[in-house]
């Protein structure tokens, strides 16, 4: 395995990575957009449009899993995925019915985004078989608001692939430095906000074991389908694939794991211990399924809490990382 | 969180044996690389005290009591929290108020004596910043939280028993970390001010682990009215590199001491910058010609009979100030952090134990060889249910 500089590590996520992902992403927020103004004029089924919601979703994730670069600049998670949707927000910029794109800028992130659609879906879903015509006109804006995003987002990680890292040494320290930060962000996105936390707050303020646990997604197999979209995309970063222990990734010319650094730089047995770490957080989320029980999944995140020790308190400082805000940064 | 890595002493003291002329638990120090101060031993001093803390151990992050008594320590009580707990408000009535560190979801108060439970959890667009207080009549907590719209501070005003809040205040800038109610009046300022730590720092969702803009860093002292929150007064510092993070009221010299952390790009402006300010009630003033403490100041607490005492983990060193933020020495201890003073003593933790100063003794005597291997986090409390008047010394 050879030596990875940050500059070709860095040509990696952003030439190699992050590109084809916009590019899916985008696609697919246009594919939502068609859907739902098929959807408004009776000419797709709404469970057409929800599996689309779904795909663009994942395809969000999968982008966004860690944020990165214009991701980060542009607070594209608040813009797109805001959660929880606030329904009181929800209804207000219903009765406003915003008719353009620009209207919506006055909109709330809490009223717009996959969340709110997902509302919008799940309301049509218990009223009748499509959305109402004025509901359907504020879905098709906010699905036009996700791809305006998705557009950005592309036309700005396409420029950041043509950059070279090595004439920017500043340039180059900060978005390493981003990115392994960032990194532990997204595993701590998944594990703590989006499944530890819904359960813990369930179990602590008396909500009855009939209420269901308040993830982000309305439905488990939703959730399910988010949660593994955001591992895959973490794990792709952490991990060598197994045919690239024989023809490791080449360097400036592949995505370059966080486990490829480690052996680059000589550190064998924590990379073993790494790869080790991710596989058993894997293979744990792997095995959910939409019926396994709440305590499943609180395995599951101490699956990823270990794995998150172990990156604070070992593998970002052999990649000479410091990480804010983690156990090791103080407060 | 301040790194105590017990293991090493562990294994030496497995493994070793004293040398002719030192005790078994001098060479263990020795070894250890903790200082042995004159006189200290000979004073044969016996302290047992109750400690409210926060650590993590086996990938999982608790709040408990620590007893410490003798040469020893332990674990009293304790439960597990789903994040990093930071501060710990002892409440009237025999319950520990824990606070969720930035980003933080949740306010815990736990009664030991009973081992109930009772959540808060924060509101979608807030985030704790991991410290609280309670007004002198009780009847309000005041949480330093993040606006997650804006990374703007907020001052959480909330019903004591219900934790719910009832009003929210600005605290003019980003990142609000420590805050103390003054006890009395200094200057203009008059006892109940609320003065808060604006770290300066942006914290967002978005930006996960990744500290950003700090180039546009703005920390500040901020004096509060307590009853509408208004701003009083709002001072900075000359280096906009520091971070304004952690309070402590001398009652002696009548200062606000104040921590700093520094996020100089730049290793050798990191190490020399300084870790202490004092706000005499007009203006900040940093220590003039600091020593290298590596510029992070992980908790403050007032030195009884007057000065700071600044734990310095990366320095693995408590260091002693005086009342005008002047350094005068260090006690070496490695990750040295928490700091907690009751009726006269104080202790401060580190991986290699723990030193207690009995009142008008300021020789420490290093009381408790570790017995296990937690990380602590940065405060530490008395707890009163063992006052320190109770010590035998």
């Amino acid at each position: 395995m050879p030596y990875y500089s940050a500059e070709q590590a860095l040509q990696g996520v952003y030439r190699h990575r992050l590109p084809a992902l916009a590019k899916a992403f985008e696609q697919s927020s246009a594919q939502l957009v068609s859907r739902t103004e098929a959807h408004c004029l009776g000419q797709a089924p709404l469970a057409e449009l929800r599996a689309q919601w779904q795909q663009t979703l994942v395809s969000w994730q999968a982008l966004a899993s860690p944020q990165l670069g214009p991701l980060v600049a542009r607070r594209s998670q608040r813009e797109i995925d805001f959660w929880p949707t606030r329904e009181r927000l929800l209804r207000q910029a219903l009765e406003k019915a915003p008719q353009t794109l620009a209207e919506m800028e006055r909109v709330g992130a809490p009223a717009k985004g996959f969340p709110a659609l997902e509302q919008l879906l799940a309301s049509a879903s218990a009223s009748g078989p499509a959305l109402a015509p004025a509901t359907c006109h504020y879905a098709g804006l906010v699905a036009q608001g996700i791809e305006a995003e998705a557009r950005t987002l592309n036309t700005e990680l396409a420029a950041l692939a043509q950059k070279n890292w090595s004439e920017s040494p500043n340039d180059a320290a900060s978005a390493f430095a981003e990115w392994i930060n960032q990194w532990l962000g997204g595993l701590e996105r998944l594990r703590w906000a989006h499944i530890e936390k819904p359960i813990q707050t369930h179990r602590t303020t008396g909500a009855s074991s009939s209420e269901p646990v308040a993830f982000p997604r309305l439905t488990r197999e939703a959730n399910l389908a988010d949660w593994r979209a955001q591992w895959h995309s973490l794990q792709a970063m952490a991990r060598l694939s197994p045919s690239q222990y024989a023809a490791p990734p080449v360097p400036g010319e592949a995505l370059v794991p966080i486990e490829a650094l480690l052996i680059g730089k000589g550190q064998l047995a924590l990379a073993q211990r790494w790869a080790q770490a991710v596989d058993r957080a894997g293979a744990d989320l792997t095995a959910l399924t939409p019926q396994s029980s709440d305590n499943a999944l609180l395995a599951t995140t101490q699956r990823m809490k270990a794995l998150t020790v172990l990156y604070q308190n070992e593998v970002a400082a052999a990649l000479d990382v410091p990480l804010g805000f983690s156990s090791a940064d103080g407060d | 969180m301040c790194r105590w890595v017990f293991r090493l002493l562990m294994a030496i003291e497995l493994s070793a044996s004293a040398p002719t002329g030192l005790s078994r638990r001098q060479y263990l120090l020795a070894v250890a690389g903790v200082a042995l101060w004159p006189g200290a031993w000979a004073t044969a001093i016996s302290a047992s005290a109750t400690l409210v803390a926060a650590w993590e151990a086996d990938n999982q992050y608790h709040v408990g009591l620590i007893a410490v008594a003798g040469d020893s320590w332990s674990v009293q009580q304790s439960m597990t929290v789903s994040t990093r707990p930071h501060a710990l408000l002892v409440e009237p009535g025999g319950t520990v108020l824990a606070v969720a560190r930035r980003p933080g979801d949740w306010l815990l108060r736990w009664h030991p004596g009973t081992g109930q439970q009772q959540w808060h959890w924060i509101a979608g667009d807030r985030r704790f910043n991991g410290h609280a207080i309670a007004s002198a009549n009780g009847a309000q907590i005041w949480t330093t939280e993040t606006d997650l719209d804006n990374a703007q501070g907020r001052l959480g005003v909330r019903e004591t028993r219900s934790l719910e809040k009832t009003d929210e205040w600005a605290t003019h800038g980003m990142d609000p970390h420590e805050l103390v109610a003054l006890p009395e009046r200094l200057g203009e300022f008059p006892a109940g001010t609320l003065m808060v730590a604006n770290g300066g720092i942006a914290t967002l969702p978005e930006t996960g682990r990744s500290k950003r803009k700090l180039a546009r860093m703005d920390a500040s002292l901020v004096a509060l009215n307590p009853a509408s929150g208004a701003l009083l007064g709002q001072w900075r510092l000359a280096d906009p590199f520091l971070s304004i993070r952690h309070l402590a009221w001398d009652v002696s010299t009548k200062r606000l001491g104040i921590a700093l952390q520094t996020e100089h790009p730049a290793a050798a402006d990191r190490w020399r910058a300084p870790v202490l300010a004092v706000w005499d009630g007009a203006r900040l003033t940093t220590t003039p010609e600091p020593p290298d403490l590596r510029g992070y100041g992980g908790a403050v607490a007032a030195r009884p009979g007057g000065g700071f005492l600044v734990g310095c983990p990366r320095a693995n060193a408590l260091a002693v100030f005086d009342a005008e933020a002047r350094w005068s020495h260090n006690m070496a201890l490695p990750d040295a952090c928490a700091v907690a003073v009751s009726a006269g003593h104080w202790w401060a933790g580190g991986s290699t134990g723990v030193l207690h100063a009995a009142p008008g003794n300021d020789a420490p005597v290093h009381l408790a060889v570790a017995n296990a291997a937690p990380r602590w986090d940065n405060h530490w409390q008395v707890w009163p249910t063992q006052p320190a008047a109770s010590l035998v010394t």
